[in-house]
């Protein structure tokens, strides 16, 4: 336990601690200026716009794939959690290349898409908890307008933890405004700033004062979570509960079916395709004048050749082929330049995911169980700070703390990589794991006591195989967040040597094929536990409680 | 037969391709007080949802005074429209309402004009005795007292036919007795037909009912 708050410490607080620390009262002075203050209004909407759209997409979302006799609701659920999955990044680069959308429009439109699975997922959760005798009780005194109207005050906290959380990612996240502002007119956030005040300066004091107003501004987002988990937001099952059955939405269904298709194309179906496409370099091979020289239509210098439909039926077997080459080619080369970066991201972040398990366990475990309350809601406020600080402040403290001669063989390590992911996301591992155990009946451990095991014994023995759904959860979780990591990575040299870095300096420096492929590879290398686990197991994941 | 509220003829329910119910023949007159009694998994649940249109049949007819609401499979009324009451087994309260909130609520679905809902309020927690609980919520409520909001809900929209499903299983002896009572007096006073299902054969014995036995999702004794 003490080993456990130890490596949190030194993980995740120590990074933040010594930021803090380096504040001077010069660099408070910057807080208050016109620019940072414009700076804080834009990141506040962009926070506010993205979660709302995440919730007005993602609760109906969740409500009519866990709820409804909607058609495909079975593979539109797992579906709908690939842009939660994916780097924010990916959605931006594959539709900015397909639309004129740029700036805070794109940023919000580009964030809403990646994190309205939040509120989606949550919510689902929240509606399938809902005991059917409640629910006919409604439907009997009302038909589906009065299950509807006694379901949402139910459902709500559930999908404003979700809405809080896709708060925090939005104004926290760097590298979507980053690649908005490279493809458009710059549209700076907060998250930027502090990214600058660093790089630019040099200056710590100045990167966390920058901060502060973005800390307290995920604080106030996630104290909500905090407090709405509690109130056990999360479920309201009690001991004798009847799952409830689909709803019939009758003249409804083909209109819910397109709503759900529609969200789930846009946000994952269109960007995997745009990137199959590039890789495969369709925009190059389907040019009009690559047609034209197929068909031997050489055009005059300067002008543009039409190309009609019967030309591009008579191209299409070369041109499908000399794709099928290309994306192999793609392939391969992503392979052949990228494979140390793959085999990094996939070891590290298994290693991180591995290690945020065994500490989730014992501190989710100790938050809940804690004699004093006090002392239990202490421990959960502190494994909060690592998500609520950007994860750009995160990667220079981890810079400030490890950056020095003694430990410069660590620093320049994979155990560095470990140890910065450990930080940012062992806070997942601890709420997803306290709330597990809160679940779980104390009188399990009760028993083992009194037939004399320790806590260890206990611990290993009784409460980690009764939440192994939720450790495998954890596991899953942590190396997905770990996968698609980049804006702590992105400082950190030792992180630097990671698939999603490759990625972003493909997309900033000549992007081609290759940075196609390579995200696909990576997308492929984040679902692939989740798809195991689906195929394998046949169980649901323990997420939440 | 004539005076009939409910009027079943081979009605079969099969789940998952298995039969949970049927062929089965009921006849019910209007303000009769019958008694369901059978075992765990004999079919009474399933009988009462699917006359409620909550579980929907696979063949045979189902009529509610006049009306055919569900025939060969098709339900032509939707439950909200079958003029059913149902009182579910631990009382199946919505737990973010309080006691008001609850009738106010069912009230309100049902169409009562928002102006006669305070009286009618006031009205179904006197009737099951329990004035000045407006305020509370669900989860300060003993067992039997939940049953009594529930037993106010379900007849919150005047319904012409009250299902009963086990309402009294999880009490103890004293509350089962006050309930009964309630239960017989009510009955009385609002002259509703009632369909109780129970495998407490004392229970239909307290409520003065007919009694009917469902095994293997047959009736043994059919408009005995």
């Amino acid at each position: 336990m003490i080993l456990a708050l130890v490596v949190f410490g030194i993980a995740g607080l120590a990074p933040l601690a010594v930021m803090f620390t380096s504040i001077t009262p010069a660099d408070l002075v910057g807080i208050a200026d016109d620019r940072t203050l414009s700076l804080l209004l834009r990141t506040l909407t962009l926070g506010l716009s993205v979660a709302a759209l995440a919730f007005v997409v993602g609760l109906p979302f969740g409500w009519l794939v866990a709820r409804t006799d909607v058609p495909g609701a079975s593979w539109l659920r797992p579906i709908g959690l690939i842009p939660l999955l994916m780097p924010s990044l990916v959605l931006a680069m594959s539709w900015a290349p397909l639309t004129d959308l740029r700036g805070a429009p794109a940023a919000i439109l580009f964030l809403a898409g990646a994190t309205f699975p939040l509120v989606a997922l949550l919510s689902a959760r929240a509606f399938e908890r809902l005991d059917a005798r409640r629910e006919e009780a409604a439907r009997l005194a009302g038909g589906l307008p009065a299950v509807l109207r006694m379901e949402l005050p139910l459902v709500l906290p559930a999908a404003l933890v979700g809405t809080c959380l896709a708060f925090a990612f939005a104004v926290n996240d760097f590298a979507v405004p980053d690649y908005v502002s490279s493809v458009g007119p710059k549209f700076n956030v907060y998250a930027d700033e502090v990214f600058f005040n660093w790089r630019d300066f040099e200056q710590p004091g100045a990167a966390i004062a920058s901060a502060l107003p973005l800390i307290a501004l995920s604080l106030f987002a996630l104290l909500p979570v905090l407090a709405l988990r509690r109130k056990g937001a999360f479920a309201t099952l009690d001991s004798h509960f009847v799952t409830p059955a689909r709803l019939a939405l009758g003249k409804w269904r083909l209109p819910a079916f397109l709503f759900c298709f529609s969200v789930i194309a846009l946000t994952a179906l269109v960007p995997l395709g745009r990137l199959a496409w590039e890789a495969s370099g369709g925009p190059r091979v389907w040019s009009d004048t690559a047609i034209a020289a197929e068909l031997g239509h050489t055009p005059p210098e300067g002008e543009t050749t039409q190309t009609s439909i019967g030309a591009l039926i008579q191209v299409l077997p070369a041109f499908a082929e000399q794709q099928w080459s290309n994306l192999r080619s793609a392939f391969g080369l992503a392979l052949e330049r990228s494979r140390s970066d793959l085999r990094n991201s996939l070891v590290w972040s298994a290693e991180a995911a591995l290690a945020c398990c065994v500490l989730g366990l014992l501190l989710g475990h100790a938050i809940e169980r804690a004699r004093s309350r006090i002392l239990g809601r202490t421990l959960e406020l502190f494994s909060l700070l690592p998500l609520a600080s950007p994860a750009i402040l995160l990667g220079i403290g981890t810079i400030v703390v490890w950056n020095h001669a003694p430990t410069a063989d660590f620093y320049e390590s994979g155990g560095m990589s470990v140890l910065l992911f450990i930080g940012r996301f062992a806070t997942f591992a601890i709420l997803v794991l306290s709330g597990a155990t809160a679940s779980l009946s104390p009188t399990l451990e009760e028993a083992g006591a009194l037939s004399g095991a320790g806590p260890a014994r206990r611990m290993f023995s009784i409460v980690a195989p009764s939440l192994r759904g939720s450790l495998v959860a954890c596991f899953i979780l942590v190396f997905v967040f770990s996968m698609r990591e980049l804006d702590a990575a992105l400082l950190v040299p030792a992180a630097n040597k990671t698939a999603i870095l490759r990625v972003f300096n493909g997309v900033h420096f000549g992007r081609d094929d290759y940075v196609a492929a390579l995200t696909l590879l990576l997308v492929f290398a984040i679902l692939l536990p989740g798809l195991l686990w689906t195929i394998f197991a046949r169980k649901r994941l323990e997420i939440l409680p | 037969m004539t005076g009939c509220l409910i009027e079943i003829h081979d009605l079969e329910v099969s789940i998952d391709g298995k039969l949970i119910l049927g062929p089965l023949d009921l006849e019910v007159k209007a303000t009769e007080y019958v008694c369901l009694l059978g075992h765990s998994g004999s079919g009474k649940s399933t009988l009462l949802r699917t006359i409620a249109g909550l579980q929907k049949a696979t063949s045979g007819s189902i009529k509610l005074g006049s009306e055919v609401v569900s025939e060969s499979g098709r339900e032509r009324v939707a439950p909200e429209q079958r003029g059913i009451g149902m009182l579910f087994q631990e009382g199946a309260l919505w737990p973010h309402m309080s006691v008001e909130k609850t009738l106010l609520f069912t009230l309100g679905a049902s169409g009562v004009p928002k102006a006669e809902r305070a009286g009618r309020v006031t009205e179904l927690l006197s009737a099951v005795h329990l004035p000045g609980f407006e305020k509370r919520k669900p989860a300060t409520l003993s067992g039997g007292e939940c049953q009594r909001v529930a037993l106010a809900r379900a007849l919150a929209p005047k319904p012409r036919l009250l299902l009963l499903d086990e309402p009294l299983g999880p009490l103890d002896t004293a509350m089962r007795e006050e309930l009964c009572q309630s239960l017989s007096e009510l009955h009385e006073q609002l002259g509703f037909t009632a369909l109780h299902v129970t495998h407490d054969p004392s229970e239909a014995e307290r409520l003065g009912a007919r009694s009917l036995r469902i095994e293997n999702g047959r009736l043994l004794e059919p408009n005995a």
